[in-house]
């Protein structure tokens, strides 16, 4: 969209030069004062909430009076069998409110919510926006066989199963708690892989980070941007810019990631920036290390800085 | 949305095709043989069909009609074609060309922001003909303020 008014400001102002015409030239000012004045729009601030009507669910976000594009999109897993439904809405200039509706869908429990507010030009990017609710700790942990010492008792959620249900503390408070215990937990770990660049190096470290949380007892898959999810790294082949998420930088994926374990209080996340080994590259990427040290990832410049980091 | 671009393109189209004293002979032919309004109906049909899939190609279409009668009218094609001399086409025209170039660059409502967000500039240019002594000046204004406006906006850009 961007591009088309800067492609028309193009057109005028190489067809103005070219036949000398002042005035063809000037109408390049138009696309560029609307791409102009957008560009350096904030935009919109945003609020979500969700309820249930019937058998629907409605969406209403809240914004100030700024115009922008909401995109307003079920985190699912990337994982999952069925694509959450995702809408765009532009958001007019002093237009406050945007609501939707949509079908409620077979699910256990709702996703969380997440709004990205972008100006009208798309050239900034407000974070995303969730809905106040309670949220799962994290997928129900699966036990390996073993051992199992009890820790603490705290409050049901769903997910939880019902064997690890602390009767007693229920009865007592009303409420249902479950008892929490250490053990051999099965963990897993996805190594998300960004191989447009330096294929090869980048496929070595991926390998090398595999092998170590191997070591330290993960259950370790791969997710190759542009590729899919993978049991082990694909020996050739070529992006395709479709799926979930799609094609686009690792640190989209890791910022999109960090976003939902906000709420899904998930795993910590390690970036290895297999470039970041040059001085020079890791001087340039300093803001894009903030970027990500401010949601949550922990940012390392090996697979080998992974071994302590775990 | 997309209609409306589809339509107010052929109506853009029509009026550049039957004011221009060459192009003119393809609304007179086609009158001519199919009766009147038929070049009407047909930019409209034309424009329409086009614009419910793809309305900035149809607006870009209308746009390059009024480059194509600039290029006919320019001094600089003369020196190198045989060409008559011509009128330029009508600036209010380029302008509303452009105008809906940068409606028909987004999605509905999104498109008439744009559209209405870039209109100050539309009246500028439109302005500048009012006031042919102030031509240079007001070009250079409007140009530099475009540039700064570009410059600052790429520059918190974040691609």
């Amino acid at each position: 969209m961007a591009r088309n008014l800067l492609a028309a400001a193009a057109v005028l102002i190489t067809a103005g030069l070219a036949l000398a015409n002042t005035d063809l030239a000037l109408l390049s000012l138009i696309p560029l004062f609307a791409y102009g004045v957008n560009a350096a729009l904030d935009p919109p601030k945003v609020s979500a909430s969700r309820r249930r009507v019937g058998s629907e669910v409605e969406v209403v976000v809240e914004a100030d009076r700024r115009p922008g594009v909401l995109y307003i999109y079920d985190a699912a897993p990337i994982d999952a069998p069925v694509e959450a439904p995702r809408w765009r809405v532009f958001k007019p200039p002093f237009k406050r409110v945007v609501r939707l509706r949509y079908r409620l869908t077979e699910r256990s429990q709702p996703l969380p919510l997440v709004v990205v507010s972008y100006n009208a030009v798309f050239t900034r990017r407000r974070i995303v926006a969730y809905v106040e609710e309670r949220r799962p700790a994290a997928n129900p942990a699966q036990r390996g066989h073993g051992v199992e010492e009890f820790v603490e008792v705290r409050q049901y959620q769903p997910g939880d199963p019902m064997k690890l249900i602390n009767w007693k503390a229920s009865a007592k408070t009303g409420e249902l708690y479950v008892n929490v215990r250490t053990g051999p937990e099965l963990r897993n770990a996805v190594v998300v892989v960004d191989a447009r660049r330096l294929r090869s190096l980048v496929a070595a470290e991926a390998a090398r980070a595999a092998e170590i949380l191997s070591e330290k007892g993960f259950e370790v898959t791969y997710y190759v941007l542009g590729h899919g999810p993978a049991t082990s790294l694909p020996g050739d082949f070529t992006p395709a810019c479709e799926g979930n998420p799609p094609c686009g930088d690792v640190t989209v994926y890791v910022g999109s990631l960090s976003d939902v374990c906000i709420v899904m209080n998930c795993r910590p996340m390690y970036y290895v920036d297999v470039a970041g080994a040059n001085a020079l590259v890791a001087l340039r990427r300093l803001a894009l290390y903030k970027r990500l040290r401010d949601s949550g990832a922990v940012v390392l410049r090996g697979a080998e800085a992974l071994r302590k980091a775990l | 949305m997309r209609p409306i671009i589809g339509a107010l393109s052929g109506v853009l189209q029509y009026m550049m095709f039957s004011a221009h004293p060459i192009l003119s002979i393809y609304p007179r032919s086609v009158d001519g043989a199919l009766g009147q309004g038929a070049f009407a109906a047909l930019l409209l049909v034309v424009n329409l069909a086009v614009s419910t899939r793809y309305p900035y190609t149809s607006a870009f279409s209308t746009l390059t009609l009024y480059l194509a009668e600039a290029a006919l009218s320019s001094p600089t094609l003369r020196l190198a074609l045989p060409l008559p001399e011509l009128p330029p086409p009508d600036t209010a025209l380029g302008v509303a060309a452009v105008l809906l170039l940068v409606a028909s660059s987004a999605e509905g409502i999104h498109g008439l922001y744009l559209a209405s967000a870039a209109a100050p500039a539309a009246a500028l240019v439109l302005l500048k003909d009012l006031a042919p002594r102030l031509d240079y000046p007001v070009a250079l204004a409007l140009f530099l303020l475009g540039l700064s406006l570009v410059v600052y906006a790429t520059k918190f850009s974040r691609g």
